[in-house]
């Protein structure tokens, strides 16, 4: 599928000369990549016959005039497409510049039981409904690595089916309808090991997207889980090569098909010394895992994290509290009560790294709290 | 095709200084004696959401104020992207709010480039490997005419497609590097225009202590390839820039910050506060050896 020499037309000397030399069949990414005097010395061309050459080949590989575009286009093109979809909540969405921009490797990271999972639920939902809006369709992808396929396929149909009965349905039936439509647009995959996540990024994915162009979503949950196997764990060096090539692949597919690829990350407990005065205290905070490496890759990295704090009279939410003041040492009974976690934004190009939010888990899914 | 290159004094150089970049910081301005140079290679490098992208957003936004006010000119910037990370809003706002400061500036001044001409005159490119990095400084001396006026390259960055050549020694990369940086040298000079080449930071774990430390990534070779290194990092939860490695300037930094308008100065009186200073940053943080 890549050109090759064949492709391109070169004054007859010179072509004659890399064809005996390389080959016919030689690709022009190898030939670009040759150094300039390694191609002088083996093709025994002038100097300037190879810059010719290679002129024409860059142009064939990339084409110039066709790449290059000024911003202004590029806004102009953006208000036609769809560049972001939602969370599912405008609040979320607020903090987050709009929701989860396609195109770019997203990063949900916070400590188990924070509402990771379910908020990739949700995102699988939400994508459809985001793209159904605006009379497209839209397919999800969604690799787990983790937890077990029953549970997640329970909680997709809890949420999907508050989905379906928030999309106005005209009776039961079409409320069942909307919600079949829902799971036929989400393929699941499990994967256990890294070296799988490798093949499906690199050869299965493709595959499966040019039969599929209207896939926007891939969600990878999770990333670290692979890579905290026992035969990876201490090997660095092949960690961060691996999750180099990985990060690669990724980008391609999200240049290539215009898509969003959201991973979880877990949390890594890291100690470090902080001189206090005089005294060395030991203090622990709670960092993304998978290191430096992998932190270059993503575009946009999420914070999610617990709270203490708890919201009364949701109507929701049938669970309700006990809680013990200390100043006034009475003890109070609140009803439909949600707990509050919050979402802030780590690093990202586009989004105030002061944006945060928080927001609470029900049934119906996640949602953002004004508090 | 021989170009007799004459030879320059010293006098001659200093006397066709070619000008500078303004980076919208006095601070960072006054550290770098002025902003980016142009006509040599700037490398920026630092952790990831240390405010890299911005820093050159907000170059494409001054180069553009520059000419626009000073001269009739134009200065066109060339955006080459490699990560996918620009979003083309951000320079959009960015463009609005230096349009909006000059105009408060300066009511009588009527030759400001308006934001659809800043947006206009810079020039994206996608590039997702190093064959294709390669092709596009090949056939980038196109649109280096004189009308453009090219005035700023921007490679961001240089370290995504170098380090994801699989399989691969070191003997190729740094080919890769050295003809890739050499080709945007060469540019730089004959266009009296800046460079500046986005790099990332890697882990080191050489020191006595067997502590790890971050080091600007791509080896030796490329630190040396640079005039100059401008490191940014966050430190007592504020921005910083730091210069690495200069010819002509101290090791100094300075703190700066990034609103919704671009990098500006940070307060003098946000830097008195005792508080902010107290608790240490535990933001941007990278595990580097247990996972």
């Amino acid at each position: 599928m890549s050109l090759t020499l064949n492709d391109i037309d070169l004054p007859l000397v010179v072509e004659e000369k890399l064809r005996r030399v390389y080959g016919a069949k030689y690709s022009l990414k190898n030939v670009l990549e040759l150094d300039p005097d390694e191609l002088i010395r083996t093709t025994r061309l002038k100097n300037q016959d190879i810059d010719l050459a290679l002129q024409c080949i860059s142009n064939t590989f990339y084409p110039f005039t066709r790449r290059q575009m000024s911003v202004w286009q590029m806004i102009e093109k953006e208000r036609d497409l769809i560049t972001t979809f939602s969370t599912g909540c405008p609040i979320m969405d607020n903090t987050l510049g709009g929701g989860i921009r396609l195109g770019q490797i997203t990063e949900l990271y916070g400590e188990s039981g924070c509402g990771k999972t379910q908020l990739c639920i949700q995102l699988s939902l939400e994508v459809q409904r985001t793209f159904r809006a605006r009379g497209q369709e839209a397919k999800v992808v969604y690799i787990n690595t983790e937890s077990h396929i029953e549970k997640i396929d329970k909680r997709l149909k809890h949420i999907s089916y508050y989905r379906a009965k928030a999309d106005k349905p005209f009776n039961i039936a079409d409320a069942r309808c909307l919600q079949q439509h829902f799971f036929d647009n989400i393929y699941i995959d499990i994967i256990r090991h890294y070296r799988h996540l490798e093949m499906t990024l690199v050869d299965r994915l493709p595959l499966l997207l040019s039969r599929e162009p209207s896939i926007r979503l891939i969600i990878i949950d999770s990333l670290a889980a692979l890579f905290r196997s026992e035969d990876i764990l201490f090997e660095h060096h092949t960690k961060a090569n691996t999750l180099q090539y990985l990060g690669f692949a990724m980008h391609t597919l999200c240049h290539r098909y215009n898509l969003a690829i959201v991973c979880v990350n877990q949390v890594q407990t890291q100690f470090s010394q902080i001189y206090d005065g005089s005294l060395v205290s030991q203090s622990m905070t709670l960092a993304p895992a998978l290191g430096l490496t992998w932190a270059f890759i993503v575009h946009c990295r999420i914070k999610l994290s617990k709270t203490e704090n708890i919201e009364e009279h949701h109507s929701d939410s049938q669970q309700s509290q006990i809680v013990f003041d200390e100043h006034k040492s009475t003890t109070s009974i609140k009803t439909n009560v949600v707990h509050l976690r919050s979402l802030s934004v780590d690093y990202c190009y586009h989004i105030p790294k002061l944006n945060r939010c928080n927001y609470f888990i029900v049934d119906k899914g996640v949602f953002g709290s004004r508090n | 095709m021989a170009v007799v290159r004459r030879s320059r004094t010293a006098m001659d150089i200093l006397k066709s200084d070619t000008g500078c970049i303004s980076t919208y910081s006095k601070n960072i301005d006054d550290m770098l004696n002025g902003g980016i140079r142009m006509g040599v290679v700037t490398e920026l490098c630092g952790n990831p959401g240390s405010g890299k992208s911005n820093l050159c957003t907000q170059l494409c936004v001054s180069v553009q104020m520059k000419y626009g006010v000073t001269t009739n000119e134009t200065g066109t910037v060339i955006y080459i992207d490699t990560e996918g990370s620009f979003v083309p809003i951000r320079l959009q706002n960015m463009a609005m709010a230096a349009e909006n400061h000059y105009k408060n500036e300066n009511e009588n001044l009527t030759n400001i480039s308006s934001v659809e001409e800043i947006l206009k005159n810079v020039i994206y490119f996608r590039c997702i490997n190093v064959a294709e990095l390669i092709a596009c400084l090949i056939q980038l001396k196109q649109i280096m005419t004189p009308e453009r006026n090219v005035k700023l390259i921007i490679l961001d960055s240089l370290a995504h497609p170098i380090r994801s050549i699989i399989n691969s020694d070191h003997l190729t990369r740094h080919k890769h590097i050295v003809r890739i940086v050499s080709m945007l040298q060469k540019i730089a000079a004959d266009y009296k225009c800046a460079a500046v080449i986005v790099n990332h930071m890697i882990a080191k774990v050489e020191s006595p202590n067997n502590e790890a430390y971050c080091a600007p990534a791509l080896g030796d070779t490329f630190g040396h390839m640079s005039q100059l290194r401008l490191q940014l990092s966050w430190k007592m939860n504020k921005r910083e820039a730091r210069v690495l490695k200069s010819p002509h300037i101290a090791e100094l930094s300075t703190y700066f910050q990034i609103t919704d308008d671009g990098i500006r100065d940070i307060d003098e009186t946000e830097l008195m506060d005792q508080n902010s200073c107290n608790s240490a940053s535990q933001e941007n943080m990278h595990p580097i050896a247990i996972v």
